[in-house]
């Protein structure tokens, strides 16, 4: 089931273009961004050190390559017309952002096959500028020579308020602290891989659901459905290609490994490792190292246990202890299953949950919200359900949003605080572009709001009270020019106010909150 | 259609079970235990010196390992030679004319810009043939089967086609040496992730790039080169009385990036919500065929709903002035071309599909449906296509609502998920005799390698034109019932097993060894015509175990 249908259904059910009224209780001053690929990576950094964030976005042309285009912010919370453009060579495979050098404002950190660079947006070109961090043969060894590629590999991991990296490489990670003036030393290696495994082993043997329809000249119409359950030997014994056999590619090389996740996984205070990799009998394995303070993430795990690893995983603290605990999400169709499984203090029984929930509808996401920041956190839960009888009378789907409470026996209430329950049909299917979002705090009052598009493709706001209740109107709208399909709340400035990014279908606009 | 048939694997492996075996003339085979070191990712086969017998090629780490086969066999403990590898990124190919027509070698391109050659005379490894140096070659770290040795100008000699930074470099062998090489846009796909705390998600990248497209395009009997990225089509035409086989500059190209700034960008504040697949006036193709039997490709170009036919000539194509254009309206949604009359002359297919609206998907979402799609046959006279379409072909696609095909989805995918070896055996086809018109089928059940000879169809390559419809020229009406073709799915084995579930072996061959974790592949290595037998047995954290079945 395409987990993405409901919003593509949405998507396609735009009606035309609205007034362009400005309806808010708070300023704003708007920026439009049009670019080659609207829905492509998008990055806000502080680059030239004032305090106010700029946009970053990728951007490529034929005859020049790859450029990092900046749109400055601007004093009056705008941003300049025209970007800044920056080169981005061919050997590039990644870009970061960070602060290194003395000079006000981040730098790029740029991720090549086998080197680590640092390079400033305030100085011209590359010459003089471009500095090798450290040498470091990185996982992926291939450029896209259209795209830039943000990534997260560099963060300060062992709270120092120095940036580290941790770089993935052929076959293990390596962490390098930073020491400030983009100096590094390395401080801890090691692999995700399940070394007592063979590349045999490791070999994923799920079975394999492919569908194709399809309309060509061989065949005319084609409607493939292919069930493949591979064996650990499939390919291992190859013969030369005959004379005129058809070689369909030049080349074809796969590298990957398990990732590593950092979190607070014990009591110490320091950020750990964590990632899953393959187990006995088909199951997976969590595997955890512990940061020491001063020797850096040791070779070997501390901790391990097989769990089964299906489904969307991740490590996020449930309970408010400050650890993060492990949240598994399986099922398919309308029929999931949420598990938690507590941290007690850098362990986990993993053969037992410690709450299982259940729901019954599409595409659910799951999210544990702080609404206000002395408050224990919530699970806010959303999914779309199709009763029959309102399909066949309305043509209509609803939209179901969950609220359970912290609860000190289990960890979650076993039935939901709060219900919001919505009904879409083609008349208001464009509210089905983003589910909404308990994350954001849109007017700064310190509580977090849910954050909705409505029926006429406005982004709106509804308070959410003590009793967690979500209001049945909105305290907050934005009335744009266009259909909003995506919203984020951000910080892009050094004013408590908070901001907002709308993503249209071919523009986005950032609103920068105003006095 | 495909479907995989069933007899719910274990109830296959039991009825296998039950027969005991005939005494059929089957193969004589010799045993040879191996073992491969557990890092071994596959073997090749490949006769390098020219005895009529396949050698085994493996990479380990940063060495390419041959084991070598003799009359006796093969002796997986010592009898082995390796190519250490001076660098960690090493593009290798098996070469077969690039030396010697004779045998295969194997190729080695270090760095991306130092071309050598190691060949195997009887059993001994001969030192390093410097092909070429200081090529422009781009390759990424890793010991890398890359098939850049291709004979592209039917001379017998091999060619070189070298990946770069996003560009494919073509060399031409001759008897003089490599010409100058031709550049070409490649249309190279990486996919990466190096992010960190996605947990349960793998880093890394994987690369593909695809071969080049080659044939003859103006029927001068040399192999053309078509190149495709996402911005232009360009062909070029092989020039073999000139001192470059290929021109340096396409002999023809067609913008494709002007045609979709042409056609305009999708806007979804835009949408027409009552017609959905309105938004096929976006789509475009270009397509190579000969339409006048000239021998000679043409080029249809479609943009949204307007067809226009170029001519191509023995030097290129006339791109000025389109010989036809042709208009549709509706939601076109694909043309190609196929002889529907059987004249000999291809025929413009014209598909359409019906406006679908927005109500229509969320109907669909609780209730089955249907898509009316339409193909329009303009008649090709020759020179051109028919003005208007002298025949009408419908189909109805009919299909559960969403719900349904979700519910259809975690069945199968849970039946998929509960399989495991025990429910399939392992099998696989097989040549053990000079039998042509039916395959013989390995079984490994247990200790036990059943064989059953003769006992498999082969399968024609092709299915017929519109076969799962049951065309055929006297009708225009069909339907396709998706909830059919699910129906239809059964997981399990393949259609092999099924075949032979009621019949007797003509030979069980007991393994001096216990299976606990198996699999077979066929092939032949031996100077017979009947194929060899890799039995897997077991592998662990050191080696991968099996017995080799060499036919006598």
């Amino acid at each position: 089931m395409n987990r993405r249908f409901f919003s593509l259904l949405a998507l396609l059910a735009t009606t035309a273009s609205l007034p362009a009224l400005l309806s808010a209780q708070t300023n704003y001053t708007a920026f439009e961004l049009r670019r080659q690929d609207n829905w492509g990576p998008m990055r806000f950094v502080d680059l030239n050190g004032d305090q106010a964030l700029d946009i970053a976005v990728p951007h490529y042309d034929a005859v020049l390559g790859r450029e990092l285009h900046v749109y400055e912010q601007l004093d009056n919370g705008n941003f300049s017309a025209e970007p800044q453009r920056i080169e981005i060579k061919t050997e590039i495979i990644a870009i970061a952002f960070a602060d290194l050098r003395p000079e006000p404002g981040e730098e790029l950190i740029l991720f090549a096959s086998n080197g680590v660079f640092s390079l400033s947006s305030q100085l011209p070109g590359y010459t003089g500028n471009l500095k090798l961090l450290l040498q470091w043969n990185l996982l992926a060894s291939i450029p896209d020579l259209e795209q830039v590629r943000f990534t997260n590999l560099a963060r300060d991991i062992n709270d120092d308020g120095h940036v580290d990296l941790l770089l993935p490489g052929d076959d293990n990670y390596e962490l390098f602290l930073g020491q400030g003036n983009e100096d590094f030393v390395a401080a801890g290696e090691f692999t995700t891989l399940n070394a007592d495994l063979t590349p045999i082993q490791r070999r994923s043997l799920e079975a394999d659901l492919d569908a194709e329809l399809s309309i060509n000249s061989e065949r005319g119409i084609v409607i493939d459905v292919n069930v493949d359950v591979p064996s650990p030997f499939a390919g291992f014994v190859q013969s030369v290609a005959r004379e005129g056999e058809d070689q369909e590619n030049l080349l074809q090389t796969d590298q990957w490994m398990p990732t590593a996740t950092l979190a607070h996984l014990n009591a110490d205070g320091l950020t750990d490792l964590a990632y899953i990799n393959a187990g006995e009998a088909g199951l997976g394995r969590l595997n955890i190292h512990y940061q020491r303070p001063t020797q850096g993430i040791p070779a070997q795990a501390d901790w391990q246990q097989d769990l089964d690893s299906s489904g969307d995983m991740r490590l996020t603290d449930v309970n408010d202890d400050g650890l993060a605990d492990l949240m598994r999400l399986s099922g398919e169709g309308d029929d999931w299953i949420a598990r938690f499984f507590l941290n007690r203090n850098g362990t986990f029984n993993l053969s037992q949950a410690d709450q299982v929930m259940r729901f019954n509808g599409y595409e659910p996401t799951l999210d544990i919200i702080r609404l206000q920041e002395n408050n224990a956190p919530v699970l806010s839960v959303s999914y779309y359900t199709i009763p029959v009888v309102d399909a066949l009378r309305n043509a209509s789907i609803n939209r179901i949003q969950l609220i359970y409470a912290n609860d000190s026996e289990m960890i979650f209430s076993a039935r939901p605080v709060a219900r919001l329950e919505e009904s879409f049909s083609a008349d208001n299917a464009r509210a089905l572009t983003e589910q909404m979002s308990l994350r954001f705090d849109v007017d700064g009052d310190g509580r977090k709001d849910a954050l909705y598009i409505t029926d006429n493709g406005t982004v709106a706001a509804r308070r959410i009270d003590d009793e967690l209740q979500i209001a049945p109107e909105p305290f907050w709208e934005y009335i744009s020019p266009r259909s909003v399909f995506e919203f984020e709340v951000l910080s892009l400035n050094a004013d408590d106010r908070p901001d907002l990014m709308l993503r249209h279908g071919n523009t986005t606009t950032l609103l920068v909150a105003r006095p | 259609m495909k479907y995989f048939f069933c007899c719910k694997g274990s109830m296959a492996a039991l009825l296998l079970s039950l027969f005991p075996a005939l005494s059929m003339a089957a193969p004589k085979f010799s045993e040879f235990p191996f073992q491969f070191p557990a890092a071994t990712e596959s073997v090749i086969a490949a006769d390098l010196n020219g005895d009529s017998h396949r050698e085994l090629i493996s990479v380990l780490g940063e060495t390419i390992r041959i084991y070598t086969a003799t009359e006796a066999g093969f002796d997986f403990e010592s009898g082995y030679v390796e190519i250490p590898l001076e660098s960690n990124a090493v593009a290798w190919d098996i070469s077969r004319g690039l030396t010697n027509a004779d045998n295969y070698a194997i190729v080695t391109l270090t760095n991306g810009s130092s071309l050598q050659a190691w060949q195997l005379q009887g059993n001994t490894l001969s030192a390093p043939i410097l092909i070429a140096d200081n090529l422009p070659g781009f390759i990424g770290r890793g010991i890398t089967r890359t098939r850049f040795l291709r004979d592209i100008n039917g001379d017998d000699l091999e060619d070189l086609v070298i990946p770069g930074a996003g560009v494919l470099y073509i060399y031409i062998n001759t008897d003089a040496g490599f010409q100058s090489p031709l550049t070409i846009q490649s249309e190279t796909r990486t996919r990466t992730q190096l992010d960190l705390d996605r947990l349960n998600v793998s880093s890394g990248q994987s690369v593909t790039i695809p071969f080049l497209e080659l044939r003859d395009v103006n029927n001068d009997g040399s192999a053309d080169l078509i190149s495709r990225t996402e911005a232009r089509l360009d062909v070029f035409l092989a020039a073999t009385a000139a001192d470059a086989y290929f021109p340096r500059v396409p002999s023809y190209s067609v913008d494709i990036a002007a045609i979709e700034a042409r056609l305009g960008e999708f806007d979804v504040d835009n949408v027409d919500f009552s017609n959905l697949t309105g938004v096929l006036a976006l789509t475009h193709e270009e397509i190579l065929d000969d339409v006048d039997n000239d021998g000679i490709e043409d080029l249809l170009i479609r943009e949204g709903g307007k067809v226009s036919l170029f001519s191509g000539n023995a030097t290129g194509m006339n791109l000025e002035t389109p010989r036809q254009v042709l208009r549709s309206g509706g939601n076109v949604l694909s043309t190609f071309l196929y002889d529907e009359n059987e004249d000999g002359l291809n025929d413009l297919w014209l598909w359409r599909v019906e406006p679908i609206s927005v109500g229509d998907l969320f109907v669909w979402l609780a209730l089955s449906g249907s898509i009316a799609i339409e193909a329009f046959v303009y008649p090709n006279d020759g020179d051109r296509f028919a003005r208007r379409p002298n025949r009408r072909i419908s189909v109805e696609l009919r299909f559960p609502s969403v719900m349904r095909l979700a519910n259809y989805y975690e069945s199968i995918s849970t039946q998929a998920d509960q399989l495991d070896s025990d429910s399939v055996p392992p099998h696989s086809i097989a040549r053990l005799d000079s039998e042509n018109d039916r395959q013989d089928l390995l079984v490994l059940l247990g200790d036990q390698l059943r064989v059953f000879m003769n006992s498999i169809e082969v399968e024609a390559e092709e299915e017929a034109f519109l076969g799962s419809l049951g065309y055929s020229r006297e009708r225009d009406d069909y339907r396709i019932n998706i909830r059919d073709v699910i129906d239809n799915i059964q997981i399990g084995s393949s259609p092999q097993l099924r075949q032979v579930e009621d019949q007797q072996a003509d030979q069980i061959i007991e393994l001096d060894v216990p299976v606990n974790r198996g699999d077979i592949a066929a092939l032949p290595l031996n100077a017979d015509e009947v194929d060899d037998i890799f039995v897997f047995t077991d592998y662990d954290t050191s080696q991968i175990r099996g017995l080799l079945l060499l036919s006598q």
